[in-house]
């Protein structure tokens, strides 16, 4: 398979993010600034859900085939989400930071995602915050950003960004900040990961301890 | 046959809206409410609601490669066809990929042909389709998903291993392939559907999987599975229009594949397709109410404070009370027209005021039975309007009395107290605003 191959020093990861937030807040022109260095006003609504790959090179070691799921905002769509969730390993939620009601959803969002998805130890998905369309603020929602790190601290986001997508600010940065994250986290299981006879034991443990079937 | 065959080789462009009319039947609704529209659009235009500002957003994304909509005519034209419909059917409202569909009709047919083909499309053709909940999306969605065991078994465990490949055929159905195929040769499957029904999108559904059959098979991801199909797709040309570039990329010609499409899947006709719609709606609704419950109980969860299993435990008590009172009084659960699923349970289910006396009365801990003046005083805080009581408030205030702190519970007594006992403002309730801020400021610290 292509995830986590190990070859003599070189490493490939192929990760799945997601990009939620709610219609029309920019999340298909963060995918493609971030995929294909490009920003059009032409991009259609999505339906239902899109795909983009990018490949990583992240440092001389290790190579990241990063699949972003695009998925569809309006919320009669919502009932889908828990199929587009499935082991996924990060995710940006995304508001248009000209519009307070897109940062209002934010937190339905955060939740829906919480309750559908989690990593393999249990833990919530390492998730960023972005503002986007900062290029149309003037002053703006973000000055504040005391407040934001509260918020996010709160509602478990592990950052937030101002972005734009139309004149490219921050959106390499965040992905750079939730790649990493979800390298700490893969790099954490390996360390952890029991070897094959201490997993025979805890079966072993099991099976006395009779669990009803 | 003729029509058949004038189909398969393509409606000539200037008989395109007319041919749509006809077949869709859209051409009679239209004659038999004359000035509908016109009157229609009177009634709805500059009013806000969710559903207008839903359309605004996406008048510039339906067909943004199309010159007639970066213009404002054509953008205007589309905003008051989908806000029309909008009015006119508020358990549709607007559905995304509306949009889209409604943007193709407008360049083949006059504004108020193109609201009829909408209206056509969405409560006879489409049925469902774009609902609150999309359940006819879905529903289709599980026939082809069936259908595609039966024709298609290898690629069938092949997508279900994969997963998410097997919802990115949504689209292809909301959309009937205009934004998966060139605009030039979705717009054939359009004519074709219209003559034909759902059954061709069907049909050409099931011969894309087909024709990519063996990478499909090979695909080590979904990812890697979405690209296939959205390349092939998108390489669908339509050997009529002669651009070079189409020819130089494209492999398929649409003609070629609406034909084998036919000719591969003919047995998947209407009839069909009807008898597997009527079994998986069942299922659909059914996983819908699921998943509404599961998200409602966890919500309450957070409210409440309750474990699972005295949640659930309470929640059906409480349905069955309701449904009781449904059967006895004949008051039917009300029609879903929320669109959030939790405020949609919040709703319908309700009890009345003996229900209340009874279910709380039993539960409570504070004494038993509870004095009549504190359940009364507990019922005129929880119930709406209607004198009725939903699960939240009935929840919310058990959870309070029985697993609450002193705190809240002092707080519930207090509002007990304060509440409709003393509806105008004299000194009491100055004495009352004091207390407040006393619980207020220790909710601070």
């Amino acid at each position: 398979g292509i995830i986590a191959t190990m070859t003599e020093q070189r490493k490939e990861y192929l990760f799945k993010v997601l990009v939620i937030g709610e219609l029309g807040v920019g999340k298909t022109s963060v995918i493609k600034r971030y995929v294909h260095q490009i920003f059009s006003q032409h991009y259609r609504a999505t339906i239902g859900v899109d795909f983009a790959l990018k490949v990583v090179h992240w440092d001389g070691e290790t190579l990241i085939r990063l699949q972003l799921w695009d998925i569809a905002g309006q919320e009669r769509f919502g009932n889908m989400t828990r199929v587009y969730y499935r082991e996924a390993v990060g995710a940006f939620i995304v508001f248009d930071a000209t519009r307070a009601s897109t940062f209002e959803a934010v937190n339905k969002w955060k939740n829906d995602l919480d309750n559908k998805v989690t990593l393999p130890d249990g833990r919530n998905i390492p998730t960023v915050l972005l503002g986007n369309k900062i290029d149309q603020m003037r002053g703006g929602l973000l000055s504040n950003k005391q407040q934001m790190d509260n918020y996010c601290d709160e509602k478990g986001f592990v950052a937030w960004f101002e972005t734009s997508a139309k004149a490219n600010i921050n959106i390499d940065e965040a992905a750079k900040y939730l790649i990493d994250k979800i390298l700490d986290n893969e790099r954490s299981y390996s360390r952890n990961l029991p070897d094959p006879e201490a997993l025979e034991l805890n079966k072993d443990d099991d099976e006395k301890s009779g669990c009803c079937r | 046959p003729k029509t058949k065959e004038l189909i398969m080789k393509g409606i000539p462009e200037r008989y395109r809206g007319e041919m749509w009319m006809v077949y869709s039947g859209a051409i009679i609704e239209m004659a038999n409410h004359k000035g509908y529209y016109q009157s229609i659009l009177k009634q709805c235009m500059g009013k806000c609601t969710l559903a207008t500002d839903e359309i605004e957003r996406d008048l510039h994304r339906s067909l943004p490669e199309h010159p007639a909509f970066q213009a404002s005519e054509g953008i205007d034209a589309l905003r008051r066809v989908l806000t029309a419909y909008a009015f006119r059917n508020p358990s549709i409202g607007y559905c995304q990929a509306m949009n889209i569909v409604t943007s193709v009709l407008l360049l083949y047919a006059n504004e108020e042909e193109s609201f009829w083909l909408l209206v056509s499309l969405c409560e006879r053709l489409l049925p469902d389709y774009y609902n609150t909940r999309v359940v006819g999306a879905l529903v289709d969605q599980g026939v082809f998903d069936e259908l595609t065991k039966q024709h298609l078994p290898k690629i069938h465990d092949k997508l279900e291993v994969l997963g998410v490949v097997r919802t990115v055929t949504l689209s292809w159905f909301l959309t009937l392939f205009l934004c998966s195929m060139p605009f030039n040769s979705a717009v054939r499957v359009v004519d074709a559907f219209f003559y034909d029904g759902a059954q061709v999108v069907f049909q050409i559904a099931l011969y894309v999987l087909k024709a990519n059959e063996d990478v499909i098979l090979k695909c080590n991801d979904d990812g890697e599975a979405m690209t296939i199909l959205a390349n092939y797709l998108n390489q669908v040309g339509n050997r009529d229009i002669n651009t070079d570039q189409t020819k130089l990329l494209s492999h398929v010609d649409v003609s070629d594949l609406i034909t084998k499409s036919y000719e591969h899947y003919s047995q998947v006709s209407s009839e069909v397709i009807e008898n597997m719609r009527f079994r998986q709606r069942l299922e659909v609704v059914q996983r819908l109410e699921d998943s509404a419950t599961r998200s409602f109980m966890r919500t309450m969860q957070e409210l409440t404070k309750f474990p699972t299993d005295i949640l659930q435990g309470l929640y059906f008590l409480f349905k069955a009370e309701f449904m009781k009172r449904s059967y006895w009084s004949r008051c039917l659960p009300k029609e879903d027209k929320t669109v959030d699923p939790s405020n949609f349970i919040l709703e319908q289910y309700t009890i009345d005021y003996e229900q209340f006396r009874t279910i709380f009365g039993a539960l409570s801990q504070w004494s038993k039975p509870p004095p009549d003046p504190l359940l009364d005083q507990i019922y005129r805080l929880c119930a709406n309007k209607e004198g009725l009581i939903n699960f939240q408030e009935f929840a919310v205030r058990l959870s309070t009395i029985s697993i609450g702190d002193h705190h809240a519970k002092l707080r519930l007594l207090y509002d007990l107290h304060l509440h409709p006992a003393l509806p105008t403002m004299n000194e009491n309730a100055e004495v009352g605003v004091e207390a407040m801020h006393y619980f207020d400021d220790s909710d601070v610290t």
